[in-house]
């Protein structure tokens, strides 16, 4: 190896290797012979401007030490907002209400499911979308069957009469439908919605896609 | 908290900044570091031999003893076939990377 040229090319690159105690010996020992190469052979003015190019052995060493640390550790993983494990606030009670909104009808006819609906309502299990939904499906549901009904009452007076299609005869009966079919089927899909996130609105930020009622 | 930009872009990319001049030709130590601070790539040659380290470690990067035209002899960097291939990778990766970033910080009438 070239030796230095001058004293101050020596004094510079002791202070570097001292500088540098600590960083990786193998690192260590080539950032000096390297900068050792580049100072050899230069005179005097052109090793002090290589030098002066170089800067303080203490910020070379800082970089190198920052280098040489074990690779940048990641940053520890953001946890998980709320721990999976742990049950929702209000779980039971969610439950409960849905539970009423499947059943109540079988129970107690009109006030059953109502108490079921305002209950899951206000739940925190449920976004917002989702109790709308499910206050629309049966309220539609009426007004098609009103509308239904209405129409077939225009166009024939005479709606029991035997030459409608056999499905017009009992339309007024689809009535009975939303408590005892339209409503507990949505509870279900509410329940399951609800089960698979944990019993939390719309888990995570993720939205199904789908909305809360019966497809 | 601020966040120097910067330094966290350099980080991804410096070390196929150095594999990319190495493709080129063979370069010692100083003449990589050179390079790399007037691009400012790197703050010093501080940075640039625990990156080469890596490189080597990695056999992406290999190093020999060479008497330049200059005199001394000195250390060579050259790359091998292994980091040949991922600068390759690097290269097919970053042009629809740097596009889809700025499409997603990118200002409306870019």
């Amino acid at each position: 190896m070239t030796e230095p040229s001058s004293n101050t090319v020596t004094a510079y690159l002791a202070r570097l290797d001292s500088a540098l105690v600590g960083v990786e010996p193998s690192v260590r020992a080539e950032i000096v012979s390297g900068i050792r190469e580049e100072l050899a052979g230069l005179d005097a003015a052109d090793a002090a401007a290589r030098i002066a190019d170089l800067g303080d052995p203490a910020l070379i060493a800082a970089e190198a030490r920052a280098g040489t640390a074990a690779p940048v550790a990641e940053p520890a993983p953001v946890a998980e907002p709320a721990p999976v494990a742990e049950p929702a606030p209000g779980r039971t009670l969610s439950i409960v209400a849905v539970l009423v909104l499947i059943v109540g009808s079988f129970i107690v006819p009109v006030l059953g499911p109502l108490v079921g609906l305002v209950w899951v309502s206000l739940s925190a299990a449920w976004s917002r979308r989702e109790k709308l939904v499910m206050w629309l499906i049966p309220v539609v549901s009426v007004v098609v069957v009103l509308a239904v009904v209405a129409i077939v009452e225009a166009t024939d007076p005479d709606a029991a009469s035997p030459t409608l299609p056999v499905g017009f005869a009992g339309v007024s009966h689809l009535a009975i439908l939303i408590p005892f079919v339209i409503l507990p089927i949505e509870g279900i899909a509410l329940l399951i919605r609800a089960h698979r996130r944990g019993w939390r609105p719309e888990a995570l930020g993720a939205n199904r896609g789908g909305v809360g009622g019966p497809a | 908290m601020t966040v120097d930009v910067g330094a966290q872009l350099r980080k991804g990319v410096v070390e196929f900044c150095v594999l990319g001049l190495l493709s080129r030709e063979p370069m010692y130590g100083w003449q990589l570091s050179e390079r790399l601070v007037k691009a400012g790539m790197i703050a010093s040659i501080g940075t640039l031999y625990p990156m080469l380290s890596r490189l080597r470690n990695q056999g992406l990067v290999t190093a020999y003893d060479e008497a330049s035209a200059s005199g001394p002899v000195r250390k060579y960097y050259r790359l091998t076939a292994e980091g040949d291939a991922q600068l390759e990778t690097f290269r097919l990766q970053w042009g629809p990377f740097a596009a889809t970033v700025h499409d997603l910080v990118g200002k409306d009438d870019s």
